[in-house]
């Protein structure tokens, strides 16, 4: 991949569905044949069209191009590059049609809804959805508003359908690229749970994995991360008071559900990294009866960007976080950012966190490191609540 | 070229933007909904934020004529708004990852607000009878 192309929104490590795939990094370069066409167009005279249409054209243009990228690559095996090609006349044809001053008709409808709801056909089946697919059917997308436009509403009910058609065909595309996304990543053994087998895998949304040798921990390995872990145990027991924990620092207050991290601001500064006596943030769940139960800690690099020391191989790999999405009234995590480019309104994009490992101490967690299944704090939880 | 049909013909190309923006403001409500309900922290503000965006963008789409000045200045209120906390964004992916917005996020957050905002001056321009010297010199290339 080109460096230039490597710079946007790529991380290491992140899931595909922020970043550009090798694979359609072609259809990508192919757009230098957009400004081509348009020398072209000027050459013969420009015809005299609205700029709606001038969009309308680059549009079509512009998806013919990465199309045609795509096909001529043939990464995606024959019959697909087959049907980009197809795809790829189909889109000149229709623009070529509005050069000439024809107005859009139900070839142009056809191709594009046809190209859009292939994409979530490819989504859907498995396929991670990057960049380059996503900005593509988003143009296509707005192909549509200005093939579908009334110029003159005649019926309101008219207007409104062709609205809601657009929209339906908005929220389907993000809503199978983050299911795409997803799939793309739980289809790869470990990729979700654990964090112990990598090598090869994708991440979550959201989630950076560093790549680690696939392999089994050696020994020592085994026996540091099981020192860590009860060192852990010991250094942590008196923050099961949330009391004890307030007092030195941590922000215990408002605490709910079964994952609330409670951080500690002058940890996070303190220059220590990975000491069990001193995490950065303690982990709580809270009981269904409203006891709050300590679960583990959370420890983070100093630095975004500087790797989390691996004591014990690939049982002790840490991870980031990327796009996520924070609010500042009230603070807190807002979500993800969606593969529709935007936040929630009022929120911004942190583009990486520092690296972050989470330590289990509650007895009988399955993987003491790592992530902690949500089922299995629930049932723990409950547990608690009926020894009462 | 007769000013009237220049202002209208930009005023069709804003409501198309507007529309495709609103969709996606749409979308993005909704998945802030789904968020609140993973991501309890925060309360309603992302939610509301983002659905009276949507709204605000449809609406002004629907009323957007030549003469209506209150729409325009509330469409760019909105446009503007969202480029700022895009701004912000920018920022903090180079400063954070060394690297520039994913692509999507490029176009629906700068490109697309920066073509309304764009669109919508132009079109008040033109109604007025003063093209903008970039209009003028654009049409006299043509």
């Amino acid at each position: 991949m080109s460096p230039l192309i490597a710079h946007i929104g790529h991380v290491t490590g992140g899931n595909p569905l922020y970043q550009i795939g090798a694979e359609h990094v072609a259809g990508l370069l192919a757009l230098v044949a957009v400004p081509v066409a348009w020398w072209q167009i000027r050459r013969r005279g420009v015809p005299p069209l609205a700029p709606v249409d001038w969009l309308l054209v680059a549009l079509l243009l512009g998806s013919a191009a990465v199309h045609a990228g795509l096909a001529l690559v043939a990464d995606h095996g024959p019959a697909l590059s087959v049907l980009f090609a197809l795809d790829a006349i189909l889109l000149v044809v229709v623009a070529r049609r509005v050069l000439r001053g024809s107005p859009p008709d139900r070839l142009a409808v056809a191709v594009l809804v046809g190209s859009i709801v292939a994409y979530w056909g490819s989504s859907l089946s498995g396929e991670a959805p990057d960049q380059v697919g996503l900005a593509t059917k988003l143009c296509e997308i707005l192909a549509l508003v200005v093939v579908v436009r009334e110029s003159t509403p005649r019926r309101v009910i008219g207007s409104l359908a062709r609205a809601f058609v657009i929209v339906v065909l908005v929220i389907g595309t993000g809503a199978t690229s983050w299911i795409g996304a997803f799939r793309a990543s739980a289809a790869e053994p470990g990729a979700v749970a654990g964090h112990h087998i990598h090598g090869g895998t994708v991440a979550p949304p959201g989630m950076v994995m560093p790549a680690v040798p696939q392999r089994e921990p050696t020994p020592n390995e085994r026996a540091a991360a099981d020192a860590l872990v009860i060192e852990a145990r010991a250094a942590l027991a008196k923050y099961a008071d949330p009391a004890v924990a307030a007092a030195d620092g941590y922000r215990v207050a408002g605490m709910a559900g079964i994952d609330f991290h409670a951080g500690n601001p002058a940890n996070e500064n303190d220059g220590r990294v990975l000491d069990p006596a001193h995490p950065e943030t303690l982990v709580y769940g809270v009981a269904p009866n409203g006891e709050p139960v300590l679960l583990g800690a959370m420890f983070l690099m100093p630095k975004i960007g500087e790797p989390g020391p691996t004591v014990g191989g690939p049982l002790t790999v840490w991870h980031a976080h990327e796009h996520i999405c924070v609010a500042l009234t009230p603070p807190g995590l807002a979500g993800l950012l969606s593969p529709l480019g935007g936040c929630p309104v009022g929120t911004i994009d942190l583009p990486l966190t520092a690296e972050m490992i989470h330590i289990w101490i509650v007895p009988g967690a399955p993987d003491p490191i790592g992530d902690l299944d949500d089922a299995w704090k629930r049932a723990y939880l409950a547990g608690v609540a009926a020894a009462r | 070229m007769n000013t009237t049909r220049r202002s209208d013909d930009l005023l069709d190309l804003a409501r198309v933007l507007l529309l495709f923006q609103g969709a996606i403001l749409v979308a993005t409500t909704l998945e802030a909904l789904i968020w609140a309900a993973v991501f309890p922290g925060p309360g309603g503000a992302p939610v509301l934020l983002s659905a009276a965006s949507a709204a605000a963008v449809l609406v002004g789409r629907a009323r957007l004529r030549a003469d209506r000045r209150g729409t325009r200045r509330l469409l760019y209120a909105i446009e503007g708004f969202i480029l700022g906390t895009q701004l912000i964004d920018v920022g903090l992916s180079i400063a954070l990852a060394h690297s520039i917005p994913p692509l999507v996020a490029l176009l629906t957050q700068v490109a697309l607000p920066l073509a309304v905002a764009t669109t919508l001056r132009r079109a008040a321009l033109a109604a007025g009878g003063s093209a903008p010297a970039m209009t003028v010199a654009v049409e006299n290339a043509a």
